[in-house]
């Protein structure tokens, strides 16, 4: 990939945008060609914290000496030179992999930075990691040997799900995720847990269109299954920037617009309740060794999130049936919808794929990371096929008109327990959504929702509407129903560890 | 050190070399900040008139903002950085948190603490002005939350769902909006970069207000937040439905069009201007 060096208008433009320094002199902008084709130039590595390792370690002794220890660049080396740049900026992230890993290739020919040919080509990738690194991106979330020793007890036929290397599974973390999980100290008041919104017996989603927070603000979405949510690379509904269970767990303790459990303010608070609580001091210390003070907020959603990742379903009749366990697991009705879900003719796989159900998904030995979301043709309010706020799907937090109405096609196992559906609720049964997609977008006929979902401008090409017998209907319905884990939904290792009474 | 050519390694060479002179040792240099209404001190549970279109009565349950990035300029309009005190607490890098509640009253989700003095040091200079970005560097504003230090780890500046922090609050309530009216500013239109890998986000609207002061002398001047101005175009008594409590920097929000525009900051097909809330004013009268 060592393309011919091309400085024409095609070329991406590099621009070394230079802060005034702090002695006053301002710098020359400085303007880098890297060849546009350069953007195509990928990692070849899957990234483990050793090779950010290597990639500082090249940084400390190939670079630091112009960008400075932390990137932060430095004085032009002599007059008429532009300064080195600053490698933490924001602008750098709008360059990709492959341009950054060209110009530690090439060097910059007029600019005074070397190239840096000598490097392997697996050196320079890990450079151009750190490099990432240096203006706060986290790589270290691609890393999978978070997940490796730990002992999964995976479906048969799942693959392993990647876990963040800074937040590697121990059954002790697991064991104090589950505790944390359905504490309602995680709540202002004391009376809400987790798992009040996330129920085993309902697949850890809840019987509620759009949920309630502890305080009573209603969510405008609902509780989502959190089912096999290891696999998933993002979270929630239609949030593209949320990656991390870690993180996610953040957004119903934290969040205020609406309130769900209510803790702004309160995590000093919150942390002391732990502290007092007797389980807690030793459980803590077992899942973080080493840490002088493991009650924290940091080691509180570590912890969730580790609990979270074992919530694995795949003993469905349905995988029963197709495993050869028993053959005889799924119906004969189910097994035509089976027929009928795989077709062409209804195009439901072609989101609701793979073993998860979802084409959303990311695990070990998945080459590519797919994250989808789609406008299934729900409302259509006025000419730009809007959607009611807020919720407006993706669309809410990039502000894109283009994703209106997009939203993550979530994963169908254990759908039959958890109606009502669609992100708002607003669909009662499994028999009612078959036929919003039969009718390829749903009509609002009056009030303020009124409009022809199926004309939906940003519809999915997929969601193009078919004919079903009442039958073939009611066949669709009972394949979904055999994606339902009885055994998931009543595993003691999943369930409420505090005793029945006194929990306080 | 390996190069390529002569020019290179006379250039890496030099760049490596430690800086030929010290840096002059700082003096001390205290910014401080006023929260006012048109000059008038305001606090916790105070009743404050005359506020926005309707000339509201408002009282407010959180007012904090973070500011960085500050910066002096001498006469000829160069900028020094001022190197902000390190303690631990208010100020942390180049951002310092102004905090003007105090968990009193309406306020108690509060803190006790309050702080309304930038302190850092610099080079002993003619400093004619000041600048500084109210709202965090992007870098700062897109890391792990449970993993910073003070002051940026207080869960009421968090704003998880929107991948950052709250740049600032000021949380009212109001003649007509006795629920609350919200002004949580940060920023918006946020998407990940390229690679699903990397978890890191841009923002098309960063939402980070420029604040540039030509006429101020830290020894004699503060720099006053004017609720009364910040509000001048607002209606608090009101809220459109199904959108944010006040204004969370939602574009299509219109309870932030008057808001943004007194901040100086673009919002829908609203070009961004000169911001209207902060000023310099002598010592003396906002001690008044």
């Amino acid at each position: 990939m060592r393309g011919p060096i091309i400085f024409s208008g095609a070329a991406i433009l590099w621009v070394v945008a230079l802060g005034a320094a702090a002695d006053g002199r301002q710098g020359q902008p400085h303007v880098h060609h890297a060849p546009a084709q350069s953007r195509l130039l990928a990692s070849p590595l899957d990234l483990t914290d050793a090779d950010l390792d290597a990639g500082r370690a090249t940084y400390a002794t190939r670079c630091a000496g112009c960008h400075g220890a932390k990137g932060a660049g430095g004085p032009a080396p002599a007059t008429g030179t532009p300064a080195p740049a600053d490698l933490t900026r924001a602008e750098l992230r709008t360059h990709a992999d492959g341009e950054i890993y060209w110009v530690v290739t090439h060097g910059i020919p007029d600019g005074g930075m070397p190239a840096f040919t000598q490097l392997s080509e697996t050196a320079r990738w890990q450079l151009v990691a750190w490099v990432r690194s240096l203006g706060g991106v986290r790589l270290s979330v691609r890393a999978t040997d978070g997940g490796a020793g730990y002992v999964w007890d995976l479906p048969p036929g799942f693959p392993r799900p990647k876990v963040p290397a800074d937040n590697p599974m121990t059954p002790a973390k697991v064991e104090l995720g589950r505790h944390l999980f359905y504490d309602t100290r995680l709540s202002v008041n004391g009376t809400y847990a987790c798992a009040t919104c996330h129920e085993q017996r309902r697949a850890f989603a809840d019987a509620r269109g759009r949920a309630v927070g502890a305080t009573g603000d209603v969510h405008p979405r609902g509780s989502m299954s959190l089912g096999n949510i290891a696999y998933s690379p993002v979270l929630t509904w239609a949030n593209p920037t949320q990656r991390r269970l870690e993180t996610q767990a953040l957004v119903p303790m934290f969040g205020e617009d609406p309130v769900e459990l209510g803790l702004s303010g309160q995590e000093q608070a919150m942390l002391a309740r732990l502290a007092d609580e007797p389980r807690y001091p030793a459980m803590f210390t077992a899942a973080f060794p080493g840490d002088g003070a493991p009650i924290s907020l940091a080691n509180v959603t570590r912890a969730i999130a580790s609990f979270e990742r074992t919530l694995l379903s795949g003993r469905a009749p349905y995988d029963l049936y197709r495993t050869s366990a028993d053959p005889r697991a799924l119906s004969p009705a189910a097994q035509r919808g089976e027929d009928l879900f795989f077709s062409e003719r209804t195009e439901c796989f072609h989101c609701h794929g793979g073993f998860n159900f979802t084409e959303t998904a990311d695990y070990v030995g998945k080459g590519f990371v797919e994250i989808e979301f789609h406008n299934t043709g729900l409302y259509n309010l006025g000419p730009d096929g809007a959607y009611p706020t807020p919720n407006t799907g993706v669309h809410a937090v990039t502000e894109d008109p283009d994703d209106m109405g997009r939203y993550k096609a979530p994963s169908l196992r254990n759908i039959a327990l958890t109606p009502p559906y669609m992100h708002d609720g607003s669909i009662a049964t499994l028999t009612d959504v078959v036929r919003h997609y039969e009718a390829g977008g749903r009509t609002v006929a009056d009030g303020p929702h009124k409009g022809v979902g199926a004309t939906n401008p940003h519809k999915s090409e997929f969601v193009k509407g078919f004919q079903l017998t009442h039958q073939e209907r009611a066949d669709l319905v009972a394949f979904l129903e055999s994606l339902t884990d009885q055994a998931f939904v009543s595993d003691p290792r999943f369930a409420d560890p505090w005793p029945r009474k006194g929990t306080k | 050190m390996i190069c390529r050519s002569v020019t290179a390694c006379a250039l890496v060479a030099a760049a490596a070399a430690p800086p030929a002179a010290a840096q002059p040792a700082g003096v001390p240099v205290a910014i401080r900040f006023a929260a006012t209404a048109g000059g008038a001190p305001v606090a916790c549970g105070q009743r404050i008139a005359d506020i926005g279109t309707t000339k509201s009565t408002i009282s407010f349950v959180d007012f904090r903002f973070y500011v960085s990035r500050v910066r002096l300029v001498s006469a000829s309009g160069a900028e020094v950085p001022l190197a902000l005190t390190q303690d631990g607490l208010w100020q942390h890098d180049d951002v310092a948190l102004l905090d003007f509640e105090d968990a009193t009253g309406p306020c108690a989700n509060g803190t006790p603490e309050t702080h309304a003095v930038i302190e850092g040091t610099a080079p002993a200079g003619d400093y004619t002005g000041v600048r500084f970005d109210v709202g965090l560097p992007f870098d700062k504003n897109h890391q792990d939350v449970t993993l910073q230090p003070s002051p940026l780890n207080l869960s009421r500046m968090f704003w998880n769902w929107n991948a950052g922090y709250k740049f600032m609050r000021l949380d009212l309530r109001s003649t007509g909006q006795p629920r609350g009216w919200l002004v949580h500013l940060g920023s918006t239109a946020c998407t990940p970069e390229g690679t699903p890998s990397v978890s890191a986000v841009s923002c098309a609207n960063r939402n980070v207000v420029g604040v540039d002061l030509p006429a101020f002398a830290a020894a004699r001047d503060v720099v006053e937040l004017d609720v009364r101005a910040l509000f001048a175009t607002s209606n608090v008594d009101m809220n459109t439905a199904e959108t944010a409590l006040g204004c969370m920097s939602g574009s299509a929000d219109p309870e932030c069009v008057g808001l943004f525009g007194q901040l100086g900051l673009a919002i829908a097909d609203r070009p961004a201007g000169p911001q209207q809330v902060f000023r310099a004013v002598p010592a003396m009268r906002s001690a008044r």
